[in-house]
């Protein structure tokens, strides 16, 4: 066992070497984009109706006048000493607004990961269990269909049905936001089923073609000629070898998922950093985006860490050394 | 036998959680809506939906309706418009012209509060207008003084005397516009929101970026007793379908009514309430480039419109025909002697003389619809060869020499309502900044400058007769139509908005009540 995990320190101090390049990376790529998109920070601020020596002082107030490396050095500067600057939109701290709508964020990816991976998982062993019947089947076509809808569109139909034709909760999600548990997770319900529909499909997918994989094995056959309890099984064979490729699939999700999604949060007028983003692109925001993408990466990078470091809990098999 | 206990304990197992969730939730959804309409019970708000306004909160520099409501519930103008487009006193009471009609003297309300509790006075008049016009100002309102206010002054705590460039009849107009809420005179621009002072009908209880502003009346209004409302909400929805489908829930009184909606909701459940014209599309062309330097080439265009049809299928029939002047229907005096412009294919063929014009409609996304109508009409007649480009708005109001929106040979803008020589100074006169037209006529300016000079009825009527006869026989600025707001509201709200639906002649919500 301590010969198995000997890599995994190396692999953590790798990473966190790598992960603050990428994001490096990242921010240069952020800040030199959102000049190529048209439009003026300004402008948008101002409206059409502003003249043009109004928009330029509009800028040069709020330091988004000079080069594109000049800027980007003293947002860099200010960013690594936790001064993250001000929103040229809201008027803000971005570190106070990235935060804020992050712990939103995270709240709702959380509900929805709870929702995704036993309805996922439970879905595919289901499934496996049943392989080859009519059930399976038609499981098969219904995940493979939903697969192919946009999230958009699974959204406004569950708005439809769970709000309008059974009112029984919110279209709007953000009134509940810090008006208690029960009527935020309320809020939240639909947001969630969303997300975790969104994925609900692919994990499934892996979770039965894990499970039917494991029943096939000798190691399998064994145990159940041992007359070992079909609980023990599942738990110490089954689960624990079909579930391999699902974990490593889970911790993607994971982390899409805290990020925060645009599409859903936007529909359901969710204050997260998705929608944040969002406004943020539109009106050329640049310290609010380039802060906020810096942060989705981290926890995206972070996820993918931490579900390497479960990979090697899980499976045996897996050893990191040098140059993993 | 135990397999058959099992499996029945695991099927009790599963009706339970199925029962817990559902209790659950149904618990949540009774607690909310037993909440929910305990609120609607015993108070009275008005919910309104907005998008993120997406720009800092400060009355002297918002740009858009957006962010103009949140903190225009809480502020107070000297004066606003209602719907038949009168003027209607709210700080000030009085409003008179010099007989040179270089000075105009506002009468202050007596007793008017701020809700700091710092009464209106004159002081805070100035300084407002004078933080809008100001050099520095970076105020969209300022474009409305350019040229007319000269200056501001108080003469005692009750009375502002604004002196003008050039005398201009319609100056009490412009106390309504942008950005022309009172602040007091101590106000530090860009604090607003850790203050967010006004003397207006409601006080801001809460604004969370993203999620939405919470009022409640301002029990010290000047007007109180006609407010009947206990508050406002504005809720941020940032998906149209998502803010019809909480319409259609109940959960927000008032939608505009666009094409889609109309195409959605069952109207005949709601209101549909109406105000006064709101703006214009204006198909701006640029009579310095080939083919629009040609006066015969643009008359051409004037007459193949079908205004009728673009009324009916891009304002869904809440709009008026208009005759290329910028007169609109409710301004007094109105043009006379002109003929109504109407699709006469005849006369567009004689115009053309067996030209074919070919150009391109350069609009922004959100008048997308009214560019694909224009384009499909205009390709209908012969001798017409009609593209279109439609750019997001950043790109179409992009800054620089080359901006689409003022250099396109052809662009569609909407203008919202100002008066009639407020156009000719920003879009008709030569050198002005929006002049998209690039058209010049010193006589226009000229009759302007004269119109907004007059107070008498007869020497008004020759001018706009003369004004709009050069606006309509130029046609730098085809106006086919003047639209007016149009919204779908829930029946338990009950009375009629004093002014426009839109806001955009002030904030009031005097008569407007909650069914209990």
């Amino acid at each position: 066992m301590r010969e198995r995990h000997r890599g995994t320190p190396a692999l953590f101090g790798q990473r966190l070497i790598q992960i603050p390049l990428v994001l490096l990376v990242v921010s240069v790529l952020v800040f030199w984009l959102i000049q190529v998109v048209p439009g003026d920070p300004g402008r948008n601020a101002l409206g059409p109706y502003a003249t043009a020596d109004q928009v330029r002082e509009w800028n040069a107030a709020r330091g988004l006048d000079g080069s594109i490396v000049e800027r980007y050095a003293t947002w860099f500067g200010g960013f690594v000493t936790g001064d993250w600057g001000t929103s040229i939109v809201y008027g803000e701290p971005v570190l106070g607004l990235i935060l804020g709508r992050l712990a939103n964020s995270v709240v709702l990816g959380l509900f929805a990961f709870i929702i995704l991976v036993p309805l996922a998982i439970g879905l595919g062993a289901f499934q496996a269990r049943r392989e080859g019947s009519r059930t399976d089947r038609a499981f098969t076509v219904g995940l493979m269909s939903l697969a192919s809808v946009p999230e958009f569109v699974v959204g406004v139909l569950l708005l439809i049905v769970f709000a309008l034709i059974f009112p029984i909760l919110p279209i709007q999600s953000g009134d509940a936001v810090g008006t208690g548990l029960l009527p935020q997770l309320r809020a939240m319900t639909l947001p969630a089923i969303t997300l975790a529909l969104g994925y609900v499909s692919v994990l499934a997918r892996m979770t039965r073609a894990g499970v039917i994989e494991t029943t096939g094995s000798q190691y399998y056959r064994t145990a159940v000629i041992k007359g070992l309890p079909g609980g023990a099984i599942f738990a110490r064979h089954v689960a624990r070898n079909a579930l391999i490729p699902t974990v490593s699939l889970l911790g993607v999700y994971l982390g899409a998922l805290l990020a925060g999604s645009a599409v859903v949060e936007t529909l359901f007028g969710y204050p997260g950093l998705g929608e944040l983003l969002v406004t943020a692109t539109q009106k050329k925001d640049v310290f609010v985006l380039v802060a906020g993408v810096m942060v989705t990466g981290a926890i995206s990078l972070l996820a993918l860490l931490v579900t390497d470091i479960v990979f090697t809990m899980v499976d045996p098999r897996v050893r990191f050394t040098r140059g993993d | 036998m135990p397999h058959i206990r099992a499996r029945r304990l695991r099927a009790a197992l599963a009706a339970l959680a199925v029962g817990a969730l559902a209790v659950g939730l149904a618990a949540c959804a009774t607690g909310a809506s037993g909440d929910a309409a305990g609120g609607e019970a015993s108070e009275a708000v008005y919910r309104l939906p907005i998008s993120d306004p997406g720009s800092e909160i400060d009355p002297l520099t918002v740009a858009d309706y957006n962010a103009q409501i949140i903190s225009g519930l809480v502020t107070e103008p000297l004066v606003s418009l209602d719907a038949a487009g009168e003027l209607n006193p709210r700080l000030a009471t009085d409003w008179t012209a010099s007989e040179d009609g270089l000075t105009w003297t506002v009468t202050l309300r007596d007793g008017a509060e701020f809700n700091d509790g710092s009464p209106v006075t004159s002081a805070d008049v100035v300084a407002t207008f004078e933080a809008i016009t100001a050099d520095d100002s970076q105020s969209p309102g300022r474009s409305a003084f350019d040229g007319i206010l000269d200056s501001v002054a108080a003469d005692g705590d009750e009375t502002v005397l604004f002196t003008l460039v050039r005398p201009f009849s319609d100056f009490p107009l412009l106390l309504t516009g942008t950005n022309t809420g009172i602040l007091p005179a101590d106000y530090e621009p860009g604090t607003w929101l850790d203050n967010p002072v006004g003397a207006g009908q409601f006080l801001l209880e809460d604004y969370t970026v993203g999620k939405g502003a919470t009022y409640v009346k301002n029990p010290d209004y000047w007007n109180a007793d006609a407010i009947e409302l206990d508050g406002v909400e504005l809720k941020v929805y940032g998906d149209t379908q998502a803010e019809l489908l909480a319409f259609q829930a109940g959960e927000i009184d008032r939608i505009g009514l666009t094409s889609d909606v109309a195409a959605t909701v069952d109207a005949s459940k709601y209101d549909v309430i109406s105000s006064g014209y709101n703006k214009i599309d204006g198909i701006f062309l640029n009579v310095t480039e080939a083919p629009f330097d040609d006066p015969t080439a643009r008359e051409a265009l004037a007459w193949a419109i079908d205004r009728q049809g673009l009324i009916d299928d891009v304002y869904e029939g809440n709009a008026d025909i208009a005759n290329d002047t910028t007169f609109f229907p409710d301004y007094d005096p109105q043009p006379a002697g002109l003929e109504q412009r109407e699709q006469d294919l005849d006369r567009v063929a004689q115009l053309l003389a067996g030209r074919t014009l070919s150009f391109t409609v350069t609009i922004a996304q959100e008048n997308q619809l009214f560019g694909e109508v224009l384009q499909q009409q205009l390709n209908e007649v012969p001798g017409f060869d009609v593209q279109l480009e439609v750019l997001t708005s950043e790109q179409y109001y992009a800054d620089g020499d080359s901006t689409p929106w003022l250099n396109a040979p052809v662009t569609v803008t909407n203008w919202a309502k100002r008066v009639p020589s407020q156009y000719v100074s920003l879009i008709y006169t030569a050198g002005a900044a929006w002049n998209a037209s690039h058209y010049a006529n010193p006589e226009i300016e000229e009759l302007t400058s004269q119109f907004d000079a007059t107070t008498e009825p007869a020497e008004r009527q020759k001018l706009a007769d003369d004004i709009a006869e050069i606006q309509w026989t130029d046609l730098p600025v085809i106006v086919p139509a003047f639209s007016k707001a149009q919204s779908l509201q829930d029946k338990r709200v009950q009375g009629e908005f004093a002014g426009a639906l839109d806001f955009y002649t002030g904030y009031d919500f005097a008569g407007i009540s909650i069914a209990r």
